[in-house]
């Protein structure tokens, strides 16, 4: 059994390239599998674990395992740098002068380009728009393009760092921790035992408008799915009535669009555990995989719950791991008591 | 050469807190003799096979662009100022490292929460902080206190003939002059590795002070904008096209004689060189220059991209070009 950290650690820094080559997908399919009694994937590259294929209700742990990044649009013919477009929201603040990795033909690191202080016409404050970054693998375009292909992909190269008291850091925490959790449910389900049939999915493409989680949802119409994401951590200028602090607990959502029975249900079974929680409450869309599912097919029960970060789409996603540790033991609670 | 760049490179020290930089340095020099001024700079008057003529210095900077610790807040997060100019650009979302090895991280407001005016404008020192994870100020205070200084965090790479790092501004200047201590020099030559140079060029002028030197060769890293996007005439240097040469920047203007003779000995020797072609930007010369007796300066830069970033990127072969020129510039200068 590996510790929450680890797991944590392995999928964050493993790259997400477009399925099936996926290092990500590889991570997860690798662990899930002494947890699983068959593992598939979809047609859009979700990942589906069966982790226990009887019961009485079937339930269905979600988490998205896609990532923010870039995409590799054209290579600079002079330079040999890599032209980018978004995929996801990325944080366009952070960018100049981080480090990146690009999956081509193979792995490479690079770094974006920042705009030198002399031609920043005294503006220090302007954001860099996309169009004017690009990424520098430090390689000419005749060495870039033996390796490099539009349609390739970037991300942040930020590995998972320590803090104090049980925090870490890096890139792709969003939403690395809500895989962790799943699996961590995973794993007390089948120590603890459950009546009721369970499933695990790893959905693809939140990030860029949630296309992946539904065609899972639709396909497995479970009884009910309980989802986890990130959601905003307790910082400076972020509003209180958005947000917990980290260390805090799960972030049970209510929302009009999830049942509200399944909110209370989720906030009475932390209740009954002593496992900490927040309430978290939103007046409609929750801009998570939620969103869809709950309307899968032909409806879903659906509860959301959330753990608080910090930074978020940013090289410095802040946790504290034991807001992991606690969604992991209110989902699997719920999986187990849900009826 | 390039081993101990890596080393220099990965160690925490800016500006008036080289210290960790001058015991390297120092412990690298062995059985030779060296002074440490009262600011902190290493002077190493190294002797040669040969007496010179001139007294020729070098000169490089251990400090690094950084950040310091002002206040703390009931949250326990860190408010800092720059130490150097760095750019807002670059500070938003960054790892950081304290001198104690605490990490933390430049945070900010959520893009998802940010209007329209935010996602425009980036935050610049005053309005950011640096989170190490404390949960409130006590926390925090146990671990970094208002002075205490922070650098990038260290993440040096190499790719291909490129390298990748925090600090290449000026480690590298300091890894050519030990190579040229190692390997010894033919005539007597000072050699200056000097502190606050990103402060705004304080330590070197002391320096000068004490060694009263003829001539005077900084080694430096200065901004290439050889970059997509970038007209041809506003590149200031060129990666891959040799050392840099200046004839002025913002706080020198250097001797023509010299800038001339460095021109020529490199085409005689077969270094590739380049002049920089802008006035911008200002090295450790500034205050040389102007100190002692006065003084006849020339710097031998690196063309860097992204200076004054976690991501200094320089080629490797233009750090060779920078230090076969040092060495034949010195030589030249010493016996003129």
């Amino acid at each position: 059994m590996m510790e929450t950290v680890e797991i944590l650690k392995r999928l964050c820094e493993a790259s997400y390239e477009a399925v099936p080559d996926s290092e990500t997908h590889k991570a997860i399919i690798e662990i899930m599998t002494p947890l699983s009694e068959k593992i598939t994937t979809d047609n859009l590259g979700n990942i589906i674990c069966t982790v226990k294929s009887e019961g009485k209700k079937h339930v269905v742990l979600s988490a998205h395992a896609d990532k923010i990044g870039m995409v590799v649009t054209a290579i600079d013919n002079a330079t040999g740098m890599l032209k980018v477009a978004k995929s996801g929201g990325v944080d366009n603040r952070t960018l100049a002068a981080s480090r990146v990795k690009v999956t081509g033909k193979k792995e490479i690191k690079g770094c974006v380009t920042s705009t030198p202080p002399h031609l920043t016409k005294g503006d220090r404050t302007a954001v860099p728009a996309i169009e004017d970054l690009y990424i520098d693998c430090g390689l000419t375009y005749d060495e870039i393009s033996e390796i490099v292909s539009p349609g390739d992909r970037a991300e942040y190269h930020s590995p998972v760092c320590e803090l104090l008291g049980g925090r870490y850091t890096g890139a792709y925490m969003d939403n690395c921790a809500g895989c962790t959790a799943v699996i961590k449910a995973c794993e007390k389900l089948l120590k603890d035992g459950t009546d009721n049939k369970i499933t695990a999915i790893f959905t693809t493409r939140e990030e860029t408008g949630k296309g992946g989680a539904a065609a899972s949802f639709t396909a497995l119409q479970p009884d009910f799915a309980f989802i986890t994401d990130v959601s905003f951590g307790r910082a400076p200028g972020v509003p209180p009535e958005m947000s917990s602090p980290l260390g805090s607990g799960g972030m049970i959502c209510i929302s009009p669009i999830l049942q509200k029975e399944i909110s209370d249900f989720l906030i009475e079974t932390a209740e009954k555990h002593g496992i900490p929680y927040t309430v978290e409450v939103m007046g409609s869309r929750t801009m998570t995989d939620s969103d869809v599912a709950v309307t899968a097919g032909r409806g879903i029960k659906t509860g959301l719950v959330s753990v608080p970060l910090t930074n978020m789409h940013t090289p410095v996603e802040t946790l504290d791991i034991k807001d992991v540790e606690a969604v992991a033991s209110i989902l699997s609670a719920a999986a187990k008591e849900v009826m | 050469m390039f081993t101990i760049l890596k080393e220099l490179c990965n160690i925490n020290g800016t500006s008036g807190r080289e210290h960790k930089v001058r015991e390297y340095i120092i412990s690298r020099l062995g059985d030779i003799p060296y002074t440490v001024d009262a600011l902190g700079s290493i002077i190493v008057e190294l002797k040669g096979k040969e007496k010179a003529k001139n007294k020729v210095m070098i000169a490089a900077h251990m400090d690094e662009v950084g950040f310091i610790a002002t206040y703390v807040t009931e949250d326990g997060l860190i408010k800092f100022d720059t130490v150097g100019g760095i750019l807002p650009a670059v500070m938003s979302g960054r790892k950081v490292c304290f001198e104690n090895g605490t990490f933390g991280v430049i945070g900010s407001k959520p893009v998802h929460l940010s209007s329209e005016s935010e996602k425009k404008t980036l935050l610049t020192e005053d309005k950011l902080f640096i989170d190490i994870g404390a949960r409130d100020k006590k926390e925090a205070l146990s671990c970094v206190m208002p002075g205490d200084t922070a650098v990038f965090a260290p993440d040096y790479e190499e790719i291909g003939d490129k390298i990748v790092s925090k600090a290449l501004d000026d480690r590298t200047g300091c890894a050519i002059m030990l190579k040229m201590i190692e390997e010894g020099v033919k005539y007597d030559t000072v050699f200056a590795f000097t502190v606050q140079e990103e402060a705004g060029l304080r330590g070197a002028g002391c320096v000068t002070n004490r060694v009263c030197p003829d001539y005077s060769i900084v080694l430096e890293a200065t901004t290439a904008s050889d970059i997509a996007g970038v007209a041809d005439s506003s590149r200031v240097c060129v990666q891959g096209e040799g050392a840099v040469l200046s004839f002025m920047d913002n706080s020198t203007i250097y001797d023509k004689d010299v800038f001339r003779t460095a021109l020529s000995l490199a085409e005689e020797k077969g270094i590739k060189v380049q002049v920089k072609t802008a006035v911008a930007g200002g090295n450790d010369s500034g205050i040389i220059h102007k100190s002692g007796f006065g003084v006849k300066a020339a710097a031998i830069s690196a063309p860097c991209r992204y200076i004054h970033s976690q991501s200094n990127m320089l080629k490797k072969s233009d750090i060779t070009a920078c230090y076969e020129l040092a060495r034949a510039l010195s030589e030249k200068l010493s016996d003129a």
